[in-house]
């Protein structure tokens, strides 16, 4: 075929352009257009369907007039022009090179219409291609030559696509999944494209492939089982991000931002399995569209709802169930998901085993609707309610209470959330989110004054954080060597930490009005993505921008980012990658609990904003797609990062926070290995991370670095699921942490009050519990000075599945937790933790509290 | 309330309790120290507590013991001696005393050196300059209520020191008082209390010379206090509605006039419970030395809570004795003796 420039110096017969010609209609394809004017003015038109979309859709402007001008008005866009030679018209491209031309559209899934998120779209060839975002979306550009695309995710069927495109528009794709029992993890390498190190994505049934504490499918939980990912107690769902502090992660729920993501004391998370999509892990190389925390970014979705069909399960277990139900509201424009969790401790046991000692419970309610305006709109609402809710009474045997305590908190988020595909290479997502966090506690106490006088307390606080935001992100595929993203948004953060009312006259104590912070948060990114050297060289600068702005003060950070990765032979790569990320909130806690009690402060003209400088070098090789070996070495370091000296009593409104924050620097550092096996009838993980964390504050430890509680040597988790075939699987983990750092004294000595025969235990001077006064004084020559005991444990699981392949489907799945029946330390305690020796001398000991000791599950599903 | 912190760990402590296993010790191979406290107040005499540590190791308890043979030396700031301060008998203290005759100047630095037998020897760096006399104004008191409690409020105004930064502490404290009878026999005085045996001998004989007499113990109650005063250094420590050992200011250029609170149930004793002992209640206004009051400050902080689980980062003491533990502070103390109970 011979380049339009070539044709143009023969053809002389440019006259056939400007023959007259009347369209019939202002819409039609392209062929519809060729063919009507061949037979309406004779004149032949010579082109390739190979490199013309003969089925596209085109708009007149209504005013063409010459078959030329049609001509010209059809093929805009296309690169193709049309050629007069020798009486004939040839469309013909319009230089000698490749011509490119855009496909986009949605992955989804067959049954469903569920948006598939990070599917591969690529040419099989050239192995040059993308993934789709985080809503199915894809855009790439390929040559004419291109004879097809192929679409795959390891959970699903992989298709060809031939090219060009049957139909003009968007070429949406649903792929078939390969079966429940073939569901295997994902870590950001579905094909060769875009896969990272420092980056975990995980499909939901990923968590149900490996035992889990009581039978309750956690997708933090479940993240604990790579490198770099840990946490701080056993079987907590309080996530720690290379000895980053729990409160440096963003948890975003359908892109709304979480400030307590922990039920029970953070034993479980928030985030129900049932109704969770995937999961999405940052360790590093942070996309610049996030920001606002330190260590990490948990960006998890919700399924979108069945588009199709009604589908349902019901799940119960001894401690909990769950019902899920999702369909079509309208087939295929419109789906509904309603997921509903709830503990069922306290109304199976709540007046056996649990009589004496309160109620607890807890709930979550997810529900979203999906809503396609049209091919190119969509619009998503989606709402989250999550409750807890504990009652402990005085009159319990165990402890003597002088008091009854309430606690009751509780998240709400919602949001939504418009897409739109601008044109083949700009997708585009708007939200508007709203999050709410909200933390009852009420007392009833009585206080003896004197044998004959008593104070009754009745108290009341209140924490809330209230956060109202709208957010644009836009996705321009520039060509399928630079992908640039951009957008921004603002925050309405309002913060009221503590709050407290009681019935006691104040008397001549200050009413102090609690305080609250109204701010303003504002962040724009911009990112590059830019494939170099036929694309071995990947290279995405990026820039995060954000800024905090109260009354009081003002906070702006400029917060560059870069990856570098370059592609080697025999799938392998080498990454390099540097982040600044700044955090304008903190929280303010002492235990290393999830405790809904952690404060969340804002930056204020006396405390500054945290900062954390990232760099990680990373490598990583694929054998087959089976196989996947990653190793990565990370230094972080933390500036301004604040924590109390003291304990805070956050239900005291003259409890002024400021005056007991302090600002120090950490240092992070560590290597982290994995290897993995996704697919065939033996799957697993192997991690291990060896790491360091460190924390220095000029008015601690004498101004000298410390281990931070997070400090953890080695951390190792071993995961492995055999599929016996589609009825039964078998899986078991052993996960191992090195001991968490702890405080021992090096000496005890007397107490300055005991050795002046000051005695002094009025007003419950020193304990709640006890009016027991302790006569000595620990001395601590360094902070963290000991080690407490590793914690481990072997969890054996099953799962059978019945039915699969009739309508009604059950699974079973049952399991044991901690077989050898370790007892690892939950708390670990100096002395009694609660003071029951009256003996004036007593022996000191190490007391250790164990949560867990074996413990069997066993749940229920049925599913339609 | 103010302990709602420990609520929740408690409440997971709590389904834990048949969990509970306890753990030796490590070893620790660390020699005991010497534990010294003194407060060298203006005017008095020195008086200097010596103590003996005890390693955290296998086996350890909260019993200590006395230490009788101590040389403990009272040293002005260029290391002249002033005085070795000699071992006071008194089996009612649980650190053993050491007392001597020199009498503390305000404005004057001392310093002590402690050598225990056995033990590093312990001296003290920076070593405490009495503060100077201060001026203090008592307002007035008045029985009131602080968040329903009953309390007594002292009105002070507390002048400055030209150029002298002022930490300022303020305490009270009730001293258990004894009803005793002394009685003269053969021209020696003696306390009944003491020998009862030869009081009943010679008790109804003629010349005998009896007296009733109020005795101060070394026994004392702390009574807690509190403030309202945004400016306490309290506020470092937790919040302005909670007790304290003792209030304390960091005072520069300005006249500090604040309300002190102290808890109005002891100040008179009950027969009928035994909240607080028979006695007086010594209200102390200080002005001590900086090292002296960031011990204090700590010293609250870990009273407070001291740390010693894992659910809580632990508190470290200031301290400025080198070689052992404890403190030795200068201290400048003006003081109301409030008499409610019929002594």
């Amino acid at each position: 075929m011979l380049p339009v420039n070539q044709l143009r110096a023969q053809s002389g017969g440019n006259d056939i352009l400007a023959r007259p010609y009347t369209p019939p209609s202002k819409q039609g394809t392209i062929l519809f257009y060729i063919q009507d004017i061949q037979k309406s003015t004779g004149v032949s038109v010579s082109y390739s369907s190979s490199f013309l979309h003969l089925n596209k859709k085109v708009q007149l402007a209504g005013t063409e007039r010459t078959t030329g001008a049609v001509l010209t008005t059809i093929l805009q866009g296309t690169g193709i022009q049309a050629a007069a030679l020798n009486g004939k018209i040839f469309l013909l491209r319009e230089s000698s090179q490749t011509q490119y031309y855009t496909i986009s559209g949605f992955v989804k899934e067959t049954n469903s219409n569920e948006a598939i998120i990070g599917a591969s779209v690529y040419d099989p060839v050239t192995k040059k291609g993308t993934e789709t975002n985080s809503y199915g979306f894809y855009s790439l550009q390929v040559p004419d030559s291109c004879q097809g695309v192929v679409f795959s995710h390891i959970s699903y069927k992989p298709i060809f696509q031939p090219l060009p495109p049957p139909d003009e528009g968007q070429l949406d794709i649903h792929l078939e999944t390969r079966g429940m029992l073939q569901t295997v993890v994902v870590n950001g390498e579905k094909e060769e494209v875009n896969s990272q190190p420092g980056f975990i994505n995980m499909p939901v049934g990923y968590v149900s492939n490996f035992p889990a504490l009581l039978g309750e499918k956690d997708v933090l939980k479940s993240l604990q089982l790579y490198p770099g990912a840990s946490s701080s107690l056993e079987s907590s769902s309080n996530l720690l991000i290379r000895g980053g502090a729990a409160d440096q992660n963003l948890y975003l729920l359908d892109g709304v931002p979480l400030y307590h993501t922990g039920h029970l004391f953070g034993l479980f998370s928030i985030f129900n399995g049932d109704a969770v999509k995937d999961v999405s892990l940052y360790k590093d190389a942070f996309p610049a569209r996030y920001g606002g925390r330190l260590s990490s970014v948990v960006d998890i979705r919700t399924k979108d709802g069945n588009m199709k069909e009604w589908h349902g399960s019901v799940t119960a277990s001894p401690v909990s169930a769950s019902a899920l139900l999702e369909g079509p509201i309208v087939k295929d424009k419109s789906a509904v998901l309603l997921s509903v969790r709830r503990s069922l401790v306290d109304a199976l046991y709540g007046q056996t085993y649990l009589k004496d000692y309160g109620r607890y419970y807890l709930y979550d309610v997810n529900f979203k609707l999906n809503q396609v305006i049209n091919n190119k709109n969509r619009v998503y609402v989606s709402f989250y309610k999550g409750q807890d809710k504990m009652f402990i009474q005085s009159t319990n045997p165990v402890i003597q209470l002088f008091d009854d305590y309430n606690f009751d908190w509780s998240n709400i988020t919602a949001a939504v959330k418009w897409t739109r595909v601008v044109n083949p290479r700009v997708f585009s997502n708007t939200t508007a989110t709203y999050s709410r966090f909200y933390n009852l506690f009420t007392q009833n106490s009585i206080i003896p004054l004197t044998i004959n006088d008593s104070l009754f307390v009745k108290g009341k606080g209140v924490s809330r954080i209230r956060d109202i935001a709208v957010r644009n992100e836009t996705e321009y595929n520039v060509s399928n060597r630079q992908h640039i993203s951009l957008g921004g948004g603002y925050t309405y953060h309002n913060f009221a930490p503590t709050a407290y009312h009681t019935n006691i006259s104040a008397g001549e104590a200050a009413v102090r009005k609690a305080p609250i912070y109204y701010m303003s948060e504002v962040t724009a990114y911009a990112e590059d993505e830019l494939s170099l050297f036929n694309d071995k060289l990947i290279v995405r600068p990026g820039l995060h921008f954000g800024a905090l702005i109260q009354s009081s003060s003002f906070y702006a950070s400029a917060q560059p980012r870069i990856m570098v990765r370059w592609q080697l032979p025999q799938s392998q790569f080498v990454q390099v990658s540097f982040a600044k990320m700044t955090q304008f909130v903190h929280q303010l806690t002492t235990p290393v609990i999830n405790l809904p009690t952690d404060l969340w402060v804002p930056s204020t003209d006396n405390i500054k904003p945290e900062h954390a400088f990232s760099y990680s070098l990373s490598y990583q090789r694929q054998w087959s797609p089976d196989w996947r070996f990653n190793v990565n070495f990370y230094y972080k370091q933390l500036k301004d990062i604040v924590t109390t000296n003291t304990v805070l009593n956050i239900f005291d409104n003259s409890d002024l926070w400021e005056k007991k924050v302090i600002a120090g620097n950490g240092y992070n550092y560590g290597s982290e290995i994995l290897l993995e096996k996704t697919q065939g009838k033996l799957t697993g993980v192997f991690s291990y991370t060896l790491s360091w964390a460190w924390r220095q504050f000029d008015r601690l430890n004498g101004g000298k670095m410390f281990p931070y509680k997070e400090d953890r040597r080695h951390n190792l988790s071993l995961a492995l699921k055999y599929r016996i075939n589609e009825k039964w699987n078998l899986s078991a983990s052993w996960k191992f942490a090195s001991g968490a750092p702890f405080t021992l004294p090096t000496q005890i000595f007397p107490d300055f009050d005991w050795a002046r025969n000051i005695q002094g235990y009025l007003d419950e001077r020193y304990s709640p519990f006890s009016t027991f006064q302790v006569n000595y004084l620990p001395y601590i020559a360094r902070l963290n000075n000991y080690r407490l005991n590793a914690v481990h444990h072997l969890d054996l699981g099953a799962n059978l599945f019945l039915g699969s392949k009739r309508r009604f489907k059950h699974v079973i799945s049952g399991g044991i937790y901690n077989i050898y029946n370790r007892s690892n330390p939950f708390i670990v305690s100096f002395d009694q933790f609660s003071y029951f020796a009256y003996d004036n001398v007593y022996p000191l000991q190490l007391y250790q509290y164990s949560l867990f000791r074996t413990l069997p599950y066993l749940s229920y599903t049925f599913k339609f | 309330m103010k302990y709602l912190f420990f609520i929740l760990p408690m409440a997971a402590w709590w389904l834990l309790t048949g969990c509970e296993r306890q753990l030796p010790l490590p070893d620790n191979h660390a020699a005991p120290r010497a534990v010294v406290y003194s407060e060298l107040i203006a005017g008095e005499v020195p008086q200097v507590l010596v103590g003996k540590s005890k390693p955290v190791a296998p086996g350890v308890n909260n019993g200590f013991i006395l230490v009788n043979d101590a040389k403990v030396t009272l040293m002005d700031k260029g290391g002249q001696v002033l005085e070795e301060l000699p071992y006071v008998p008194d089996t009612t203290r649980p650190m053993s005393l050491y007392q001597g005759k020199t009498k503390l100047l305000g404005g004057k630095t001392y310093t002590v050196r402690v050598e225990v037998p056995g033990l590093r020897p312990i001296t003290v760096q920076p070593p405490p300059t009495i503060p100077l006399p201060f001026k203090l104004d008592l307002l007035d008191t008045v029985r009131t209520l602080l968040n329903g409690r009953p309390v007594l409020r002292f009105h002070f105004t507390v002048y400055p020191l030209p150029g002298v930064r002022q930490y300022l502490v303020m305490e009270a404290l009730k001293q258990s008082v004894t009803l005793d009878t002394s009685f003269t026999w053969q021209g020696v005085r003696y306390r009944k209390s003491e020998n009862e045996a030869l009081y009943n001998q010679v008790k109804d004989k003629p010349g005998i010379d009896m007296k009733k007499d109020s005795i101060f113990l070394n026994d004392f109650l702390r009574i807690p206090c509190y403030t309202q005063d945004e400016n306490a250094d309290n506020n470092q420590i937790g919040g302005l509605n909670e007790n304290y050992n003792s209030i304390l200011f960091t005072q520069t250029g300005k006249p500090l006039t604040t309300y002190f609170y102290i808890n109005a149930t002891a100040l008179s004793s009950s027969p009928a419970e035994a909240i607080a002992p028979v006695g007086r209640v010594q209200v102390y206004v200080k002005s001590v030395s900086k090292e002296y009051y960031d011990f204090l400050l700590t010293y609250e902080k870990v009273k407070r809570n001291p740390g010693l689980n894992s659910l809580i980062q632990a508190i470290q003491l200031r301290s400025n004795t080198q070689g052992g533990l404890g403190i030795v502070g200068g201290v400048y103390q003006q003081l109301y003796s409030l008499y409610y109970d019929t002594l």
